[in-house]
């Protein structure tokens, strides 16, 4: 039986990828946790993920941000991706990006809740999304990319399995 | 008052792994209630995490109460996001720690929780509640929010009741409540 909040896989670059993959996630358990640790080697660069290879517009995406001086509200709509960005822009800091993938194996549309946090000494800020994806597969895959560049040495991704009783 | 949930035993066997993080009982919701509790909750644990998927109905929202206290025994502070403005709301003297998802429950797209209560085992204290509850429908509506939870009692907390403010839970909702160890 699977413990209630185990890691399934971890990817640790040992040299820049364009890419991070999970792929044949088990679906025994009931939500998901990504838990990532990024460099990217582009300023501008989003930070991009999908499920299951969908390559449609069948992702939205609700955030609300606060970048040190002011909070905004902001949304996509009919979108190829689920989309994490800084909210200014330096390579050489990392950030930490989350989501919760809710009931990812049953067979409604998948809820996501995601985190993006990132401080670099006098700018930075915190964003915090929900996401939906039109989807009622259940998910066994997620692509973690990058808009522009590539994921830098050191990026690390964790996928874990949380269950309930 | 319609008790849906499914207990699992509190031994670390019971998560199959153990350790700091362990299930305690989850629920699904019926179709024919629009109530969930969760009561006899153990009091071995530092703090409660529950993770909640909620499916209603008709287009409510969702209150929750602690050891079946209504009155005016809570307050709550949000601040939220809708896609173009944030907002800051409180309000005190509360039934419950209420509105969660502001008339935005669907049949079809899951409205989801992430609650923390510390310290739920104190007998001197008052219990404050952590959640980051959202729903996103595409091009309908969308809204994500941090709420902070105050129960003005200094009781144990030991049940925990979530209300669809219309129409009932459906099946496809799913809540646990796990219990986080100290050292």
């Amino acid at each position: 039986m699977p413990a209630t909040y185990e890691p399934i896989a971890t990817t640790t670059l040992g040299s820049a990828a364009s890419e991070i993959n999970f792929t044949s996630i088990p679906g025994t358990y009931t939500d998901l946790r990504l838990v990532v640790f990024i460099f990217d080697t582009s300023s501008t660069a989003q930070d991009l993920y999908r499920f299951n290879g969908d390559t449609a517009n069948n992702y939205s995406e609700t955030w609300i941000s606060g970048n040190g001086s002011a909070a905004a509200s902001s949304r996509t709509t009919n979108f190829p991706y689920f989309k994490l960005t800084r909210v200014s822009n330096l390579s050489s800091t990392p950030m930490l990006h989350t989501y919760d993938i809710f009931s990812y194996a049953g067979s409604t549309n998948k809820t996501v809740l995601g985190t993006s946090s990132d401080d670099q000494n006098g700018s930075g800020g915190v964003v915090r999304s929900v996401g939906l994806w039109r989807n009622t597969a259940a998910i066994t895959s997620i692509k973690i990319y990058a808009s522009a560049g590539t994921f830098s040495t050191g990026t690390t991704a964790t996928l874990y399995g949380i269950l309930k009783a | 008052m319609l008790q849906n949930f499914t207990l699992g035993t509190f031994s670390q066997g019971a998560s199959g792994g153990g350790g700091a993080f362990e299930s305690i009982a989850s629920a699904t919701g019926t179709g024919s209630s629009a109530t969930i509790t969760f009561s006899s909750i153990p009091s071995t644990y530092q703090s409660l995490h529950i993770r909640g998927a909620f499916f209603a109905t008709s287009a409510g929202s969702v209150d929750i109460t602690l050891n079946g206290v209504t009155g005016t025994s809570y307050a709550r502070h949000i601040l939220s996001g809708n896609g173009s403005t944030v907002a800051a709301s409180g309000a005190a003297s509360l039934a419950g720690i209420t509105d969660l998802f502001q008339s935005g429950m669907s049949s079809t797209n899951a409205c989801v929780a992430l609650i923390d209560i510390h310290d739920y085992t104190s007998t001197t204290r008052n219990k404050t509640v952590r959640v980051i509850n959202a729903n996103d429908y595409n091009n309908t509506d969308g809204r994500i929010a941090l709420l902070s939870g105050l129960f003005m009692n200094t009781n144990a907390v030991s049940s925990i009741t979530f209300t669809s403010t219309s129409g009932n839970f459906t099946t496809n909702t799913q809540v646990a409540l796990y219990g986080i160890k100290g050292a």
